[in-house]
């Protein structure tokens, strides 16, 4: 059903800045993606706003978005790197561990990176991530499995209860 | 440690816990997202509460604006008479990156500001006032020094010959800025200090305001004045991103308050972008766009967009950010978009030492060539 811009947006922006900034890591880099997507959204809304999809739609933009400005500012602006030998966490303290896990998120390819955001924060299914990275459903695994593995993640052996989220942020 | 998926999600959760508020996106979208549908009243109230709050701000803008660029140098690039038609020439990029003086001490004056132009560069003094002096227009005096050819020496060779730093020259009629008593600028054919430094390549001295307008103030600045390689223009910003085809066509370095200001443009003729950082850490500047309540931020400091406008004619936007102690202005033509203006604020790396400028950035390092 379609629905004005100015709904879509009180609706979504909350959601789109979540996900940006855990993508991201970096809540004015996650502010700047999201004023660019939406921009583009606004520009486009006569055929964006009567997709039956367009919440993907708009997710795939987003991801997009990530990658090309990564891409077009990496050589411009200066992106300092958190050097992980550096940090020397007990790996007894919890508390520590989630810091180090932080930081080793940051440190993971892009794609890597959005596909667990995607899958874990927001809960979507592989065939919905594919969507939205333009990938195979079996990609999105492989990219999956990889970016746990670098991250020293296992793998629930049962299925986990589904993550929940929080539907249109929480601002 | 074992880690799970659970462990994930949580670490996941805290990063999204971090993301912005929606105010600010809100607000740009309503100020950049013409042609789309236009959003919400909530949207719509934040720009007036920033409007407001910005009220002393854009004043203080303008004036800044108005000093660094054409009110200052009145008849434009290429206005001075006496000058040959400089916009004529395409700008030289290699002048941009050293001055083409040397300065001894000015006893009785300080230097105010140094600017950097294709045929030319011009140093501004300001005549020194006793502490207990009444606030006014201070006294100032130029000296310039032109690229070869760029000024004709035909009018201030009917002067009176006399010599500088060894140079035969003259004191005699020469086009100039000049200011009278109520501030305002202009060009005149005023009586100035002009001298061969080197074959058909000339320096002149002139009085911008009526004390200093005479034969022993020109030639006492004149004697100081040694046109030679000297050291680079610093600026305290490095231009990392412009839109295609500008080529730099003006650089001015002010001393008190220390500030940048670098021109940019497709041709000779025009300035499409103007990149301007001033050096502001006190509060009392930063007040005027309010601390609670900024409508935009751009890398995640605070800022504002207006259109530039003459009359009701909008000639451009200028985006203002407060960013590291200085205030960064760029402002573009009608062919510069808001996205361009932000693209440019994004690519800018301050220097780290606002108060030092011999620390700030060799121009040749810091601008696009």
């Amino acid at each position: 059903m379609p629905v004005t811009f100015d709904d879509y947006v009180r609706a979504r922006l909350g959601a789109l800045l979540r996900i940006a900034t855990a993508i991201a890591g970096d809540p004015h880099l996650a502010e700047e993606i999201v004023q660019d997507v939406l921009l583009k959204v606004a520009r486009k809304w006569d055929d964006i706003g009567g997709k039956d999809h367009r919440d993907a739609y708009v997710r795939r933009m987003l991801v997009n978005e990530f990658v090309s400005w990564r891409r077009k500012w990496a050589r411009l602006v200066p992106t300092s790197r958190i050097d992980l030998d550096a940090y020397a966490p007990d790996p007894s303290v919890r508390s520590a561990d989630r810091d180090l896990l932080d930081r080793e998120l940051q440190q993971l390819p892009e794609r890597q990176r959005v596909v667990l955001v995607l899958r874990y924060l927001e809960g979507l299914s592989d065939v919905d991530i594919a969507a939205a990275l333009g990938c195979a459903e079996s990609s999105v695994r492989s990219i999956a499995s990889r970016g746990l593995a670098t991250l020293r993640v296992q793998m629930a052996t049962v299925a986990l209860t589904p993550l929940t989220t929080t539907p249109g942020g929480r601002r | 440690m074992t880690r799970t998926e659970i462990d994930l999600h949580e670490v996941l959760t805290e990063r999204a816990d971090r993301a912005p508020a929606e105010h600010a996106v809100l607000a740009w979208l309503d100020v950049n997202a013409d042609g789309a549908p236009r959003i919400t009243r909530r949207r719509r109230m934040i720009l007036p509460l920033a409007a407001a709050a910005a009220v002393a701000t854009t004043a203080l803008v303008a004036v800044w604006l108005q000093t660094g660029d054409t009110s200052r140098r009145p008849a434009g690039t290429g206005g001075f008479g006496g000058a040959v038609s400089a916009n004529s020439t395409e700008p030289t990029p290699k002048a941009f990156f050293a001055y083409s003086f040397r300065l001894d001490a000015t006893p009785g004056f300080g230097v105010e500001s140094r600017q950097v132009e294709p045929t030319r560069q011009t140093i501004v003094y300001d005549q020194d006032r006793p502490a207990n002096a009444i606030a006014g227009q201070p006294d100032v005096i130029e000296a310039v020094v032109y690229a070869k050819g760029a000024f004709d020496p035909t009018t201030v060779r009917t002067g009176t010959p006399l010599t500088i730093n060894g140079k035969a020259g003259y004191y005699g009629l020469a086009l100039a800025h000049v200011r009278d008593a109520s501030g305002r600028d202009s060009t005149a054919r005023v009586p100035s200090v002009a001298w061969p430094y080197a074959p058909n390549s000339w320096a002149v001295v002139s009085g911008v305001t009526p004390a200093c307008r005479d034969r022993a103030h020109e030639l006492a600045i004149a004697r100081t004045v040694h046109p030679a390689a000297g050291s680079p223009p610093r600026i305290a910003f490095h231009v990392g991103y412009l839109p295609a085809g500008l080529r730099t066509t003006r650089i001015l370095d002010e001393f008190n308050p220390s500030a940048s200001t670098v021109e940019f443009a497709r041709t000779a003729s025009g300035n499409i972008v103007q990149i301007a950082a001033m050096y502001v850490p006190d509060q009392t500047v930063r007040a005027g766009f309010g601390t609670d309540k900024a409508p935009l931020t751009v890398g995640g400091y605070p800022a504002k967009l207006e259109n530039l406008s003459e009359g009701s004619t909008i000639q451009g936007q200028l985006l203002t950010v407060i960013r590291q102690g200085f205030w960064v202005t760029i402002s573009g033509d009608t062919t510069v978009s808001a996205a361009e203006l932000r693209s440019i604020a994004l690519g800018l790396t301050l220097v780290r030492d606002g108060a030092h400028e011999a620390t700030w950035f060799a121009a040749k390092a810091a601008l696009p060539h």
